[in-house]
């Protein structure tokens, strides 16, 4: 009787300690989970800012030879080469080269429409081991130039 | 039959302790003392953190869409009076959403490509949000908050220059 009670009382000493230190690793690992996907969440937030100023600078400075000549339908006919121009003068203007370092910049024309694509890779603020510690963030934004 | 007796007396049927349902003396009182310095030493700065990081990353997701929103009011605003007046009520729109305070002195709108070519063809707005969110619990010490991170925001927004120039 005596040695059975014995074990027991050693086996239950400190549990409480183990569950509430495990307990706050997975709490802790949680954290660092949304802290990440917040964090990549924010500057893609940013990332769409930037290509919506891009797209529009790249629309008004594609519009330029054909504003007067070479309109069809509502709308400007853009050039593609000039939306490329503008919109790598944009960020270069903004700060973007600097501010997000591997910054590339995919512009294409589709009818009317010029279409800015974004890409970046962004360093995630906690790192896990086994985890990768960095991600891409990708950003679209359109514009076009309708005539009044 | 339940049998009586007196407190400190062994009783003749129950001889151990195990057997009569009492605890060893080592376990009494430990999970709740445990519970309660372990949780309360570990949970606390965990939720901290936690406060900490909603608050500083609100703030930038506010600032990020006030920068942006300024911008748009701003170019789309008849003259550049009205376009200061409105960018400001946009971000600080955008900033209430977050439930994030908002002054004039957070927004800082720059025309280029001159600082006088506001609402001209060709030009276009420097909108820079910056914010000092204050730590949460931090008290204040001379009526400034003894601990902030800084959050900034910054948007370039064109006019246009196909556009007719405001007065």
């Amino acid at each position: 009787m005596s040695g059975s009670r014995g074990v027991r009382a050693r086996d239950q000493r400190g549990q409480i300690t183990a569950m509430l230190v495990l307990f706050t690793i997975c709490l802790l690992l949680a954290v660092i989970a949304v802290t990440d996907i917040s964090a990549s969440y924010l500057r893609r937030q940013a990332a769409t800012s930037l290509a919506d100023g891009a797209a529009l600078a790249a629309s008004d400075s594609a519009a330029a030879p054909n504003v007067y000549t070479g309109s069809s339908d509502e709308y400007v006919v853009l050039n593609e080469d000039a939306a490329g121009v503008a919109v790598h003068d944009y960020l270069r203007a903004s700060g973007a080269y600097d501010a997000y370092p591997g910054l590339t910049a995919d512009v294409s024309v589709n009818g009317h429409t010029v279409h800015v694509a974004l890409s970046m890779p962004y360093r995630l603020p906690v790192t896990m081991p086994g985890v990768p510690a960095s991600t891409t963030i990708h950003a679209t934004a359109a514009a076009d130039l309708p005539i009044y | 039959m339940i049998r009586h007796r007196k407190p400190g007396v062994p009783g003749p049927v129950a001889s151990s302790r195990a057997e009569r349902g009492v605890r060893p003396r080592g376990e009494w009182g430990t999970a709740i003392i445990e519970v309660t310095w372990v949780g309360l030493l570990l949970m606390i700065p965990l939720v901290y953190v936690i406060v900490t990081l909603v608050t500083v990353q609100r703030s930038a997701f506010g600032a990020t869409e006030a920068a942006r929103a300024a911008g748009r009011a701003f170019i789309l605003a008849p003259d550049p009076v009205t376009a200061r007046e409105r960018a400001y009520e946009a971000a600080r729109l955008a900033m209430l959403d977050q439930g994030a305070p908002f002054e004039p002195a957070n927004l800082m709108l720059e025309c280029g490509p001159t600082p006088d070519a506001c609402l001209q063809p060709g030009s276009s707005v420097r909108v820079r949000v910056d914010l000092d969110v204050r730590l949460p619990l931090v008290p204040s010490v001379f009526g400034r908050p003894a601990g902030s991170i800084a959050v900034a925001a910054t948007h370039i927004e064109p006019y246009g220059t196909f556009r007719e120039g405001a007065s």
